[in-house]
Order: structure tokens, then sequence, then C-alpha cells
């Protein structure tokens, strides 16, 4: 597939999979990857804990404000990325200030007033993130945005919470709010899920899970699916002349039966989705320019 | 301390990690491996995933009550395990503390009450928080292995009973609380704009409804904030013991180090490291190779591999150092990654092995 065809297929891209698949990861190659081809590219970080900083080699902890990355290797000129964090508290406050009660915001802040709102409306947390990202989407900050999801099963309760918002409350700006995000999550021309996972059991079964809950429950589209930390080597001849029991035959050993683990499971998840599928190698390294350079070659093989 | 010793002295242990890192599986075989020593051991799972059930090779789904584990064999202890289902355990909560039916009709059919009580941010915390000390006091067990949500939910799982106390202790909560009927106008002038502010967010609509779920929840408070004490009392115990559980990849790694600070923020310690999928290393090539064998495209292909494999059990050493200090002196247990998955009772056996063997040699 071309590569600008990729990236362009959509405005956002919301990457989600569980913990310890390198979600962070994909999302930072990816991101990165969409700006060496010369787009103009936003990376949004949702959870808290450290992670993308290290890939973008960022001296300090991501943000509400946007900073600049270096784009390692730029393919074309007039690529841009960029990169901020953004947590329910911060969108608050944000959009507090945006509907003229900012002149409260920050008693409100200090008071513990998410706790009040969350429970009064729960996922309103979750709205105001996705709401944010709707906002940025709207002033087009960005040709694409990548959005590293929340971890773990939070996604599918993350991206259900504007449909039970909707449905619950009555009127008033939550729902218009909670309506807004349905449409875009709607849209595919405007949103994307992009699942990560890895070549095994439990990663492929909750793979499966995650994507038939997010087109039931939300009914927003799939693009093509990550499967990471792919051996690339198929399986070993072993000679029957060599000990059994030395080192270099264990370790064959070990490695076909990981192999054929691996290929039983890719053949599996294409059996249960048919989705295209990008595999990235394992990374020995944590650079965001040589994630990058994986992501394209495999966007190129793609159909 | 030893892990033998932790799962001797322990009555909670709180099982901490990122998803994907095998946390419930690890939390099942901490439940195998105490129940083999004589313990009476229950296993919750509050992950969405009903990975603990396939882990245990049960084709019927966990419910929210305690089943016994036949296999893999635990004698002469016991093994029990459930799924937390939140809804039920707050409809159980609710029961308990109503005065009477009329009042659990009422905040049954509340549109807030229902709302929440779906697997909406927090709720799922406050519940299992709940369910642990309901087990906790449950005579049928001695020890309660709890597997929690992913990193992020699994601090607000800590933080829950908290968050619960300083919800039902907060000024504009009584506030809110106070006026018996009529809807904003009755607010006290200086709450005005706050209340505003919160109508301006969720709408009038939500906020009607919260308050009219607080109007029937009126009276069960106190009960609620007695247990949510008893809980901060509970994590807090020298008897509930915190093991982080991780994977030996970047991402999981810095997650589980993020825990280890928080649980020391929280005044808390990391009982014991468990690092779950350690590549196993090789020896080095070996003595015995023949020189035709050695010259081969196939014997070039092996020696690649055996390279690869302990290069990257090397690295892997080296990126679980940092976290292996920040826990000592507490124990670390390596779980090395198995040539198949673990997904049977079997297996799960295997990894009981481990965790028991792995723990005595570190520490002898």
């Amino acid at each position: 597939m071309d590569q600008f065809t990729f990236f362009t297929a959509s405005r956002i891209v919301i990457v989600a999979g569980k913990g310890g698949v390198g979600k962070t990861t994909v999302s930072a190659g990816l991101a990165m990857a969409a700006a060496q081809l010369g787009l103009r590219v936003l990376f949004v970080e949702l959870d808290e804990k450290p992670g993308p900083e290290r890939i973008f080699g960022c001296a300090k902890p991501l943000g509400y404000d946007s900073i600049e990355i270096d784009v390692v290797d730029p393919q074309t000129g007039g690529g841009h990325l960029s990169a901020r964090r953004i947590t329910a508290q911060a969108a608050l406050s944000d959009y507090l200030d945006n509907h003229g009660l900012g002149r409260i915001s920050r008693r409100l802040m200090k008071s513990g007033i998410l706790d009040i709102v969350a429970t009064a409306a729960p996922g309103i947390d979750d709205l105001l993130v996705l709401g944010k990202i709707k906002a940025l989407e709207h002033e087009r900050v960005a040709d694409l945005i990548v959005v590293d999801g929340p971890a773990a099963g939070h996604a599918v309760s993350m991206l259900t919470a504007p449909r039970a918002l909707h449905q619950s409350v009555g009127g008033g700006p939550i729902r218009q709010q909670a309506e807004e995000i349905l449409e875009l999550l709607a849209d595919g021309a405007r949103c994307q899920i992009m699942l990560v996972t890895l070549p095994e059991t439990t990663p492929v079964n909750e793979l499966v899970e995650t994507a038939f809950a997010l087109e039931e429950e939300v009914g927003v589209q799939l693009g093509p699916l990550v499967i990471n930390n792919v051996e690339d080597h198929g399986e070993l001849f072993i000679s029957g002349s060599l000990n059994p029991q030395s080192a270099i035959v264990r370790a064959a050993q070990f490695h076909n039966s990981r192999i054929r683990l691996q290929s039983q499971e890719i053949a599996r998840l294409a059996k249960s989705l048919a989705l295209p599928t990008i595999a990235l190698p394992f990374f020995p390294t944590t650079s965001g320019g040589v994630i990058a350079s994986a992501v394209l070659g495999q966007i190129r093989l793609l159909a | 301390m030893t892990f033998e010793r932790i799962l001797e002295k322990s009555s909670i242990i709180i099982c901490c990690g990122s998803g994907g890192v095998g946390k419930t599986t690890t939390a099942a075989a901490i439940g195998i491996a105490a129940a083999r020593t004589g313990r009476r051991v229950v296993v919750v799972t509050i992950d969405p995933a009903k990975r603990l059930a396939d882990a245990l090779g049960l084709s019927t789904e966990l419910g929210n009550e305690p089943h016994q584990i036949v296999s893999p064999p635990t004698a002469p202890g016991q093994l029990w395990a459930m799924m937390l289902d939140t809804q039920a355990t707050f409809n159980e909560v609710v029961r308990t503390y109503s005065a009477d039916k009329e009042q659990v009709e009422r905040i049954m059919s509340n549109r807030f009450f229902r709302n929440i009580s779906k697997n909406l941010s927090g709720t799922q915390e406050y519940m299992a928080a709940e369910k642990l000390f309901q087990l906790h006091a449950d005579a049928r067990f001695d020890l309660v292995v709890i597997d929690t949500p992913p990193t992020r939910d699994a601090l607000n799982f800590l933080d829950a009973p908290n968050r619960l106390i300083r919800f039902l202790d907060h000024r504009l909560y009584r506030l809110l609380l106070t006026p018996a009927r009529g809807g904003l106008k009755v607010f006290a002038a200086a709450m005005q704009p706050i209340v505003r502010a919160i109508a301006r967010i969720v709408g009038t609509q939500a906020l009607d409804d919260a308050l009219a779920f607080f109007r029937a929840f009126d009276g069960m408070d106190t009960g609620f904030r007695q247990r949510a004490e008893q809980v901060v009392k509970l994590l807090r115990s020298p008897n509930t013991s915190y093991v982080v559980v991780t994977s030996p990849n970047l991402e999981t790694i810095d997650e589980a180090d993020y825990f280890v600070s928080k649980l020391h923020e929280e005044g808390l310690s990391t009982a014991t490291l468990i690092i779950n999928r350690i590549q196993p290393s090789f020896a080095s090539i070996d003595a015995d190779i023949n020189e035709r064998d050695g010259s081969t495209h196939e014997f070039s292909e092996l020696r690649r591999n055996l390279d690869q494999l302990n290069r990257r059990a090397s690295d892997q050493a080296l990126s679980i150092a940092g976290l292996v200090a920040h826990v000592a002196p507490a124990p670390v247990i390596y779980i090395p990654l198995f040539a198949h998955d673990v997904t049977n009772g079997e297996s799960l056996g295997m990894v009981a092995d481990h965790l028991v063997r792995d723990s005595s040699n570190l520490n002898n």
C-alpha cells in the first residue's frame, strides 16, 4: 500500500491494546513515520506513565502543552511532529476556561472537583479527554493525530463512555458533547482504531474480544492490526548428528516451538478477523527512528 | 523475607502490574503454591478478561461467588476462585446497608445508580475493595489473593476506599445533601457558582439524578464510611503483601517501576517482584561440535539463533537490573518464557513450582 494513503485514511488513529504488547512503541513509531513522510502529526499520550519520552528522546515529561519532537531522518520536507499528554484533569480545566468558568476553575480543581464530577456522571473523565481530541481534530491542528490509547481493557470502556452518557443524560452540554463524539467515532474518515497484539494465545484472544466489542458497542472503524515482536527467522533445521543435549540444539528447539506457536496464532487471528495486518519485529532499541522505518517498510507490504 | 514465608504469613496478597504481563496467571499460580502448603486460598480476578477461568481450565464462567478448583490438585490445602461482578456486588452492598426494602427499591430504580453500577470508572475499584473485605472475613478462607486491574486502575483500587471517604466527607457533597427537597435554588449563595459549574459540566439532568440518588442513599453513608475505613486498615495491615508482577520488556518494566514507587509513596512496600516470561539463556557454544557440522549453512543458522537468544537474555537482565535494585531487599522471582503459552492447569502448576523453587534459590 502507498504509505501516504495509509496515513491519510483517517485524521485520528487511536492505538489500543493490552499493556505489554508495545502499544506506546507502535503509536510513537506510527507518528514519527507519518511525520517522516511529510505530514503534520500530533502525538497524544493519555497515560500518565512514562514511555513515549524515551522513544522520542525528550528530556522532559510530556505535558498538556504541545512540544516539538525531532523527526529523525525525514524523507520529505514539511513533515512535523509535536506531542502532548492529555489527562482528564487538564482537559476539565481547559473545558472550564473555555466555557467562561476560568475564574472558579482553579478553586474547583483544588477542591478535588473531578472526583465529584466523575462520581456524579461516571465516564465523564473519558468524555472530557475524547472531547479535547475531537476539538483538536476540528481545529485541524494536524493532518494526523495519533493517540496512544489508554492502558488495557480501559480502551473499550473509554470508547463506550460517550454512548453510556448519551443514553443516561437527558440533555445539556454533556449530551451534546457525547453526541459529537459518537459522530466522530462512527466516521471512519475521521477516526480509526488500530489494535496491537503479540503473536501469542492470550493476547490474540483478547484482541479478538476487543475488536468485536469495539465494532458492536462503539461502531468504530478498525484499521489494520499490528502484531508486535514477530520472530522473522523461520523454523530451524536441526541435524540428527548434533548432540541433542547441546546448548545449540536446545536453543534451536526452543526457537522452533516458539515459531510454531507464533504461526499458529497469526493464522488464528487472520481467520477470526479479516483485517490487514502489519507484523513488526522485536525491537532491541527504543529509538523512534528505527521503529518508524520498520513501520514504513511494513506498510509498503500491505495489500 | 522469602516468598515461602510471605505465602505462609500473609492473609491477603495483592498482585499489581500492567495488563499482559501474566498477572492473572501469576495470581492463580500463587494460589496453587499457597494451597499446596495447606492454606485455604481464594483467588479473585477483577480483570474484565475471563482469563483466570481459561488458565484454570474451567469451561464455565466464574460467578461472583467463589468456586472450588479441583484441577490442578492443591492438597493439602484448598483453592477457590471467583471473578468480581461489579453490579452484583454493588447490589449486595445496597441491600446490606439499606434501612428497608423501600430504600433498596428507590436506589435500584434510580437512573444514576444504574449508570454508576455498570463498569464505569471507579465503581469497579470500590466494589473490588468491598469484595476483598468480605472474603477476608469469610471463615472458609485464610488467604485472599487478588488480581487487580492494570496499573493505572490498580492505583485507583488502592485509593478507592480513601476516595469514597473523601467523597463522603466533602463539604460540597454535604451541602448537596442538605436540602431535603427542591432543586438548585435552595443552595446557599456561596455554593451557587460551584453548583452552577457542575451543572454546566454534567447538565442539570445528571445533577438532579445524582441528587435523587444521594437522597435515596441518605443514612447509608455511615455504614459505607465505616466499611471504607476498615478496608483502608486492611490494605495497610502487615499481613497484606503487595506482589508486583512484570514481564521483561521496557514498557512493562517502566510500569512496574512506577508502581513500586507509588506503593512506596503510600508507605507500603513491595513484598516480592515476579518477572514473568524471562528469555531462558543457554550455555555458549558447545565444545563437542565436530568440524564438519561447524561449517554448514544449517549450523551457522543454529549458531546465530543461539547467539541471538543469549543476547536477548543478557539484554533483559540489563533492562531489569534497575527495577530489581529498586525493590531490594524484597525477593525477586524469575519465571521463564515457556516453549508454549500457559493456558491449562498443568502449565499453571509449573508456574507454581517456579514460584517456590526460585525464591528459595535466591534467598538461601
